[in-house]
């Protein structure tokens, strides 16, 4: 029985081994070597590149990014919520998850690159804005960290809008009857009962949306124009121009540390809480 | 065993010399259309005060959904509803001083037994004597020591009284139940059921059950209605209902009923006897079987039109067995007729 066991695991395993821990081994080990003069890697082992981490420019850019993460994930929250409440109580469900999840039919970097047509100088919105004669001279939309906070929410909504949906839609009604029953009112309904008890949902979609914006790199490169970088954008540059792999290896690990770290908070309380 | 508690006296409502003469609960003409069916169909019922009154059918009958008006949980497509002479058929369910028992109890999972009971006296804004009355009512429904479980670290039987007791603090014009005692297992359910009924007695509240159990609506009611279609078939007290049912569906929901020429009467009227009975309605009968069933014994009988009847006897009357050729006989009185 356990031989069996043993031999239908074997390929998750082999997958596992080979294409996760081993190349995750390499990276330690790069991380802890000095960098080559052309990129790759030489002797002597060090731990100078997670010294180096500490240097302000490097703290300020993963503030940044646990910032704009932070901000994003908030304002999936509460644009999901309502729409995952709207959607769990109609009833054409179906049709409205299908168009939650249309995005995904079109590649992620035209998305991103409709966003740059939108918010640039002379994209749709400024040139309407003054057409209207709202404005005179174009609103700076682009190269900031609204424009990668906007490119971000519009990527990861329905990474929060489908766990909230999955809680919401499980709510027995007869909890919301009762709580009208009692005498509250919709908004104490909401408060007192609907919110608390997809907290579940929440939690899930907090960490999908939360985890992917921490480490975002295609978004904060194409709509913050380099002027708003995150760490993702910073480990790209290690590996690229910078030639540096060892700090870029440093760096990677880190934020896998603290994703690590912040999944376990926040998923501790309740084991069953994650989906 | 709740009558027991003097506390009680607290929940009682103060009713004017006045109004105890107008109905406390009023449906007028009441309909409900859902797409492409009627699940009620012109009901008028008038609940007096402190009465235990209950709403009794198959599923589908419409009975939830009447429910559900008073509740507010569905607006009626016609009819007016009153209660205390005023209307609230167009009310949200929070401007209704009507609470409701849920069949499945509809706890709060995320609230203690204390935060569920307080829940509808903190949306009241009641501060100064909320710890008072959710003591008194939790001890009312013998709850005490439970503040702190959640709704799941409970049983079934104190998950109901929960329910009851959160709505019962409020002390409600009217409790509406939906069948709250379905959930539980049939042992409890007896006697769960005589607790109910002494509750009630003991809080004076008007009670409106619903049920599809006969004997349950039959044992605590002090009237009655039976729907059938989304139409009231009968309104009366537990005997009127029972043994002077007014069609043929109130009778045979009610209980089983023999029928021989068009005539019913109930298993427990029919006597048998060898010999030819004087002045009483009778019919020869051939016995078929004889089935034990404990506290009573019933004796299927084939009349020589070839139809069967059962006649409820007990095993301090004579024995019978199959073959034997008897009289099968009963009073007038106990005879339903129709019109």
């Amino acid at each position: 029985m356990t031989r069996l066991r043993r031999l239908f695991l074997a390929p998750s395993w082999m997958v596992t081994v080979t294409l996760i821990l081993a190349p995750l081994a390499v990276v330690l080990a790069y991380s802890l070597l000095t960098r080559g003069v052309y990129g790759g890697v030489m002797p002597p082992w060090s731990l100078e590149n997670y010294v180096r981490l500490w240097d302000p420019l490097y703290l300020r850019i993963v503030g940044r990014s646990f910032w704009i993460a932070g901000a994003s994930t908030l304002f999936c929250l509460l644009l999901g919520f309502p729409l995952a409440l709207f959607v769990a109580r109609s009833s054409r469900k179906n049709l409205y998850l299908s168009l939650v999840m249309l995005p995904f039919w079109t590649s992620f970097l035209v998305r991103t690159y409709a966003w740059m047509f939108l918010l640039r100088d002379t994209g749709l919105i400024n040139s309407l804005l003054q057409k209207a004669g709202w404005i005179h001279d174009p609103l700076p939309l682009l190269y900031n960290d609204g424009a990668v906070i906007v490119g971000l929410v519009y990527a990861y909504l329905p990474f929060m809008v489908l766990p909230l949906y999955a809680t919401l839609e499980r709510l027995d009604p007869n909890l919301v009857e009762a709580a009208a029953d009692l005498g509250a009112r919709p908004v104490a309904t909401l408060a007192r009962v609907i919110v608390p008890l997809s907290a579940p949902g929440m939690r899930a979609g907090i960490v999908l949306v939360f985890i992917p914006c921490l480490g975002a790199y295609l978004t904060p490169d194409l709509l913050g124009g380099g002027k708003s970088v995150m760490i993702g954008n910073l480990i790209q540059n290690q590996f690229t121009t910078a030639r540096d792999w060892p700090f870029g290896s440093a760096l990677s690990l880190v934020l896998m540390a603290m994703v690590m770290i912040l999944l376990w908070l926040f998923t501790r309380r309740d084991s069953e809480g994650l989906l | 065993m709740w009558s027991a508690l003097p506390r009680a006296a607290r929940f009682k409502k103060q009713r004017c010399c006045r109004e105890v003469d107008q109905p406390v609960l009023d449906l007028r003409g009441v309909s409900k259309q859902f797409p492409g069916h009627l699940a009620v169909a012109n009901l008028s019922l008038a609940l007096r005060h402190g009465e235990f009154f209950s709403l009794l059918g198959p599923s589908g009958c419409g009975k939830t959904t009447t429910l559900r008006m008073v509740a507010g949980f569905e607006q009626p497509s016609a009819g007016e509803i009153y209660l205390r002479s005023e209307r609230i058929d167009q009310r949200r369910p929070y401007q209704r001083n009507v609470s409701t028992v849920f069949q499945n109890y509809a706890l709060f999972p995320h609230l203690t037994v204390q935060q569920n009971v307080e829940f509808g006296l903190r949306r009241q804004g009641v501060r100064t004597d909320l710890q008072k009355r959710v003591h008194d009512v939790l001890e009312l429904v013998q709850l005490g020591g439970k503040e702190a479980r959640l709704p799941a670290q409970i049983s079934g039987g104190e998950r109901q009284r929960v329910a009851l007791a959160r709505s019962l603090v409020l002390a409600p014009d009217v409790l509406l139940l939906d069948e709250p005692l379905s959930a539980l297992d049939p042992n409890l359910r007896k006697q769960v059921r005589a607790e109910l009924k002494a509750l009630q007695r003991n809080v004076g509240i008007t009670f409106l059950f619903v049920t599809h159990d006969q004997e349950e609506a039959l044992s605590l009611s002090d009237r009655m209605a039976v729907l059938a279609g989304g139409r009231l078939e009968q309104l009366g007290t537990p005997e009127e209902v029972y043994l002077r049912p007014r069609t043929r569906f109130v009778a045979s929901f009610l209980g089983s009923v023999n029928w021989m020429d068009g005539v019913g009467v109930r298993p427990e009227a029919v006597r048998l006897s060898a010999q030819h009975p004087d002045g009483a309605r009778s019919k020869p009968v051939v016995v078929e079987q004889v089935r034990f069933l404990g506290n009573s014994i019933h004796i299927q009988a084939r009349l020589e039109t070839g139809e069967a009847i059962i006649a409820e006897t007990s095993r301090l009357q004579p024995a019978y067995s199959p073959g034997d050729r008897l009289h099968a006989w009963w009073l007038p009185g106990d005879e339903l007729r129709f019109e």
